[in-house]
């Protein structure tokens, strides 16, 4: 419970445009364990409740999380949730996370229950790692882990160790890949995999080696947008470390004609200054 | 589906959206009937049952002329044409479009236009299609979908007809106002196609990060453009542009299983679809052909996938990013290694691993490629590249070990890879150049020649083997070759060094006058070459020898101006070689032929005269000096300036010059030249000068120790003191002591500390001398020492390999010098070792011929020798030999090969059976004055017993026995 507690107050605080503040009951379908679905409106919630009126009824009920199968959360409006899916296609991660900060806002309080927005909190997760936000990307991974079916935890999963593994946490990462789950969240030669073995041999200023392994998931992931610009900042990065600063600047050169987007420029820029200050 | 067909699609429904009107059976009905059921079928979009009630229309109505219903048949011809062309009946579409088109009123205009430009586009006849879009374009008072339309199908005609620029007007717009994902991909890829073609290289990237997502990706025709606009931008240069497009090629078997399951799909749907009678199956079919069409061609198109791998693995290399293009070619490699651009692939990683400093990992790969492949161009090519690598390094022991891989590949397929292995093995042959084994270098050059007959290599390796002939000193043989060559090949551009080295052999056969002729033919005929110096020189010492001193510092003079007009061309150390020792042989001849002439003045009593030359060498010198500067060799003009001035009485001027320049040089201890000007000065003072001058230089130099600050400077003043009095032990000694670390010791104190421990036979230090010199002074003279302390190192520790590469590589670093004659000898007794005893015998023998190494090194070589023979069981040459060694060489070493040449003597005499002959060996060494009081004389005072030992030691006996029967035996 008090884990419970402190996501949905941790959650609070990520969210833009004060989701915490007071809320209309916001109209809802909820399918219990006893097999029953209620309509109605759910008007608060705490951290293993929520306190459901349904159509008819004058007084409302508090349902504990336990007892909710699936609980669908009634949305004014969907249109947006086509051009997201179009964006998040096309890898516009940064519009995917403010639409969707925006949109699923008023519902956040929900995040821990399956729902019909538990597709859009993992398209969420995804966009936070992908521009970099790793604590919203924890947070999300922590607090979808009791809503995803089964089949989605590999995602939780994934972007979760990505998320502290790009906070630093090497050795939690080392000893996952020490794991059985390791081949199946991070399968052998899968970018993902390359990626979380480069860095690791950055870690250990294995440069050579590392940059080997960027070099690797560039040739067997070359059409991996996501990806991609990961491992030639990454290759930018090492070059830079392995003392080899024309080469820095030629990733460096491809990354700013190549790649749009703003975060990946600013993740350039830093290295960029790096190399250069190097040079001087 | 393809690109043309998504787009195609799309015509064909944007057309069909322009509202019609329809309804049913047509013969027996009235004209409002016909009129109301085909607008009601019309409305419900039923253009099949539309078609015969419209028919109908036409056909009753046809030949009214009023005004109605003119207007009224229009308006159905028109409803036909876009009926038919919904159904894709283009022939009866066409004509009801032609005749609403060519007959009045038409004011749907834009709607038959349409239709005309769907069959166009359908037929691919992109003229018409343009004809008619364009109609349709510049028509007034369009609606918005017409526009579209016009757009859409110029935009076709224009792309199909590659008028790209044209088409470029219409497809931003298009895209502008987007459409399904894969139309607006297909629109997408004509848009980066046009924009390519048309030069806007850099705007298409960002169109087409969106073509690599979703399934438009997988479209063989964009896939196929991709690897087209990849290897146009490739070829022209731009890199980055190349290198987006080819990442984004789909491999080709990935396609060709994505387009298959697609296919399964489509026939799995079309199967649903016959058993509910659905009317779509037409369209299905028709996809599945026109997909199976389309992988059939594509399956014919050779693969692409290594081509696409190889240009990103060179724009990698191209744009400095080395460990990129490392892992692609590796992948190409593994892929497969056995095709030329496995081989290309494995080469690339190997270059690009050596230029990262990854030596040993470049150096495996490349071994194990030339383990494993045998044929083709590329093994000949990896073993060049790493012949000339080894050369580099100056390791020609490398270069030929490498020459081995040949004798393992497949005769040459073609003329390529001949040429390519005859230019290998003529790289082999310099490496025997370089190793100085002439007789194996022309061999090497012979085996050239029959290799490939009719390359210029061939030809060139005729100019070469004569050169291994002079080299080889076999003059006659040499000079008849170069003669031969510059008849046989006049226009070589080796014609003109054959004229100059035949006249070189001619100097070396002392045919002077010939000699002095083809250097004058030489001169005369080749007046801008490089060799012009030289052969100036050469004939300036032939013209000297014949006492003509004036021409002959004429020519010394002309060959050091003409080195000083080549230097102001090229200035700056890399002269060096080629420009400047030329120069310097020149000043230096010039300078002897001068000291001679004043000698003889002198001689003669003309004291003013000699004066005069005299001060003409400090002239020259000078001159030499001002053409050269900073390259100049200023240490061999002091040591010319100062003889002069030491002849001219000018002891003190002399000293302190030199002294100024190792005042001005001698702290630093990478000014090579200061050594030599020591040496020099060393040499100078303790030969040439009376001892009342040797006095007062060394006071000098004593002064300038005095004043010198500097650790390096102090020690070479010291090498230069110690060297005057004999003290050099003691200071190699104390510099042994005293230094920790040796970056301030100077080349000649370093050579003394090598000697130093070379005394001792303490061998502790030798490794770190050897690499220290190595690492800083590998061109010294002062070097040697360190050679002969490593070597003799390695050669105690049983690393007989080693030991014999150091002593070949210290020969052909000094050539046969007092300092060499270890390595000689050590050679030689390796070989020995290893049982090679013809080659060990042929390697003591060359010692004896060398004046440098008569003494201490011929007597231990003698002893060799004779070990040698005995190795090989012959005796009597072997006793031979022992016998020459206490016969001749009884002086050197204590004694000590004297001695054991009486012991081995003795030993092959018992062999022989012959045990007087060997007593009497014993007899003769206790008389021996030189062995008789070595311990090896134990030996035979115990085989000759007590009492006839001390008869024979007091001298009361030189009693021999009779030997006489014994050599009878």
């Amino acid at each position: 419970m008090i884990r419970r507690l402190f996501i949905i107050a941790l959650w609070s605080c990520l969210l833009l445009g004060g989701a915490s503040q007071a809320q209309d009951p916001l109209r809802v379908r909820i399918q219990l364990t006893n097999s029953k679905e209620y309509l109605g409106a759910v008007s608060s919630r705490d951290s293993e409740s929520v306190v459901f009126l349904p159509y008819g009824a004058e007084q409302p009920v508090r349902i504990p999380d336990r007892q909710i199968v699936y609980i669908k959360l009634m949305r004014p409006d969907s249109s947006d949730t086509k051009e997201i899916d179009r964006l998040f296609d096309v890898g516009e991660y940064r519009s995917v996370a403010e639409k969707l900060n925006m949109l699923l806002s008023p519902y956040s309080d929900y995040i821990t229950l399956p729902s019909n927005l538990t597709h859009l909190f993992l398209k969420w997760l995804a966009a936070s790692y992908w521009t970099g936000d790793f604590d919203r990307t924890l947070m999300l991974a922590t607090a979808l882990a009791g809503a995803v079916a089964q089949e989605d935890q590999q995602t939780l999963l994934f972007y979760g160790g990505l998320a502290r593994f790009e906070k630093g946490d090497f050795q939690g990462m080392a000893a996952f890949l020490q794991s059985p789950d390791a081949d199946t969240t991070y399968p052998p030669e899968s970018a993902a995999r390359l990626y979380i073995e480069s860095r690791m041999l950055q870690h250990k200023e294995n440069y050579i080696q590392a940059i080997r392994t960027a070099a690797l998931l560039m040739v067997r992931h070359s059409r991996d947008a996501d990806w991609m610009p990961k491992a030639e900042l990454l290759c930018a990065e090492i070059y830079v470390q392995l003392g080899m600063p024309d080469s820095a600047n030629a990733v460096l050169a491809d990354i700013d004609a190549l790649y749009s987007d703003p975060d990946i420029q600013k993740q350039a820029a830093v290295i960029a200054a790096k190399n250069n200050g190097d040079e001087r | 589906m393809s690109m043309r067909k998504i787009i195609s699609a799309w015509l064909l429904w944007v057309a069909a959206v322009a509202p019609v009107a329809f309804s049913q059976p047509a013969a027996q009905m009235t004209l409002s009937e016909l009129v109301s059921a085909a607008e009601n079928e019309v409305q419900q979009g039923s253009f099949q049952t539309a078609i015969p009630f419209l028919e109908e229309i036409v056909k009753r109505a046809g030949s009214f002329n009023d005004k109605t219903s003119l207007e009224s048949v229009q308006k159905v011809r028109v409803q036909l044409a876009r009926a038919y062309a919904q159904m894709q009946q283009w022939a009866p579409a066409q004509k009801y479009a032609r005749e609403y088109l060519s007959q009045e009123p038409c004011p749907d205009r834009a709607g038959g236009l349409v239709v005309m430009c769907q069959i166009a586009f359908v037929r691919q006849d992109w003229l018409t299609l343009k004809k008619y879009a364009q109609e349709l374009y510049d028509l007034p008072r369009k609606k918005e979908a017409e526009v579209e339309q016009a757009d859409l199908f110029l935009a076709q005609a224009h792309y199909n007809l590659e008028e790209y620029d044209a088409a470029l007007q219409f497809l931003p717009r298009i895209l502008q106002r987007g459409g399904e994902p894969d139309t607006v991909a297909a629109f997408k890829l004509m848009l980066v196609r046009c924009r390519f073609e048309t030069g806007q290289v850099d705007s298409i990237l960002a169109d087409l990060q969106e073509l690599s997502k979703g399934d438009a990706q997988y479209d063989i025709q964009l896939n196929l453009s991709l690897i087209r606009m990849s290897d146009g931008l490739f070829d022209s240069g731009s890199f980055r542009a190349a290198l987006a497009l080819y990442r984004m090629v789909i491999p080709r078997p990935e396609l060709i299983s994505w387009q298959e399951k697609k296919m399964a799909r489509l026939k799995e749907k079309l199967a649903g679809l016959k058993e509910k009678a659905d009317d779509k199956d037409d369209t299905i079919s028709g996809e599945i052909e026109g997909l199976e069409r389309e992988l059939q061609v594509f399956r014919a198109i050779p693969e692409y996938d290594l081509h696409v791998a190889s240009c990103i693995a060179q724009i990698y290399a191209e744009q400095g990013r080395p460990w990129e293009a490392i892992v692609m070619y590796g992948q190409i490699y593994q892929r497969s290694p056995e095709t030329p651009q496995g081989g290309a692939a494995c080469l690339e990683m190997v270059r690009l691993l050596t230029g990262l400093g990854q030596e040993k990992e470049a150096n495996d790969l490349a071994r194990s490629y030339l383990d494993t492949y045998r044929a083709g161009l590329y093994p000949r090519l990896m073993t060049a590249y790493l012949m000339r690598r080894k050369y580099d390094r100056a390791d020609f022991a490398g270069v030929i070990d490498l020459f081995g891989y040949t004798e393992k590949w497949a005769d040459p397929e073609n003329d390529d890879v001949r040429t390519q292995e005859t230019q290998l093995r003529y790289m082999v042959c310099f490496g025997w150049l370089q190793q100085q084994d002439y007789e194996r270098a022309a061999a090497a050059f012979e085996d050239v020649i029959r290799f490939n007959p009719a390359s210029p290599t061939a030809e060139d390796s005729q100019y070469w083997i004569a050169m291994c002939f002079l080299m080889r000193q076999k003059y006659q043989d040499a000079h008849d070759r170069f003669v031969r060559f510059r008849s046989e090949h006049p226009d070589s551009p080796f014609a003109p060094e054959a004229l100059f080295r035949a006249a070189v052999c001619n100097f070396g056969l002392e045919n002077y006058e010939k000699a002095r002729d083809l250097f004058s033919q030489f001169i005369e005929s080749y007046p801008d070459h490089s060799l012009l110096p030289e052969a100036l020189s050469m004939r300036g010492d032939l013209l000297g020898g014949e006492g003509r001193l004036d021409e002959a510092l004429a020519d010394y003079r002309r060959a050091i101006d003409l080195a000083g007009e080549n230097y102001a061309q090229q200035p700056g150390s890399s002269a060096l070689d080629q420009i400047i020792r030329p120069a310097t042989y020149a000043v230096s001849q010039a300078a002897a032929t001068l000291e001679l002439d004043a000698a003889a003045c002198r001689d003669a009593g003309e004291q003013e005269i000699a004066a005069e030359k005299y001060r003409k060498i400090i002239a020259e010198a000078e001159h030499y000096e001002a053409l050269f500067g900073e390259n100049a060799d200023l240490a061999q003009m002091v040591y010319l300036k100062s003889k002069a001035q030491f002849q001219l009485g000018e002891t003190d001027l002399a000293v302190k010059a030199c002294l100024d320049a190792i005042n001005r040089y001698g702290a630093d201890p990478f000014q090579k030249g200061v050594d030599s000007i020591l040496d020099k000065l060393g040499s100078i003072i303790k030969i040439q000068l009376s001892q009342e001058q040797q006095n007062q230089a060394r006071d000098l130099l004593l002064q300038a120790r005095e004043d010198a600050r500097s650790p390096t400077l102090q020690m070479r003043l010291d090498v230069l003191l110690a060297d005057l009095d004999g003290t050099q032990d003691t200071l190699g000694n104390r510099l042994l002591a005293g230094e920790a670390s040796l970056d301030p010791v100077p080349p000649p104190a370093l050579s003394l500390m090598c000697s130093s421990l070379l005394k001792q036979n303490d061998f502790s230090r030798a490794q770190e001398l050897f690499d220290y010199f190595a690492e800083n002074y590998e061109d010294s003279p002062f070097r040697a020492a360190s050679y002969q302390l490593r070597g003799l190192d390695l050669y105690a520790q049983k690393k007989l390999d080693e030991a014999y590469g150091l002593a070949t590589d210290a020969l052909g670093a000094y050539g046969a010098t007092e300092e060499t004659g270890w390595a000689q000898l050590m050679k030689g007794k390796i070989e020995l070792e290893r049982g090679e005893y013809k080659q060990a015998a042929e390697t003591f023998n060359a010692i004896f011929s060398v004046r440098e190494w008569r003494g201490a090194v011929s007597a231990e070589a003698m002893f060799r020798m004779a070990e040698a023979w005995e190795a090989q069981g012959d005796y009597e040459k072997a006793f031979a030999f022992f016998q020459r060694t206490y016969l001749l060489y009884k002086a050197y070493d204590n004694g000590r090969w004297a001695a054991e040449g009486y012991l081995r003597s003795a030993q092959c005499l018992f062999k022989l059976k012959r045990p007087s002959a060997a007593r009497n060996t014993y007899r003769a060494m206790l008389l021996d004055e030189y062995v008789r009081d070595l311990p090896q004389a134990e030996e035979a005072k115990k085989v000759l017993g007590p009492a006839e030992t001390a008869e024979l030691l007091a001298g009361g006996t030189n009693a021999m026995e009779i030997v006489e029967l014994e050599v009878g035996k």
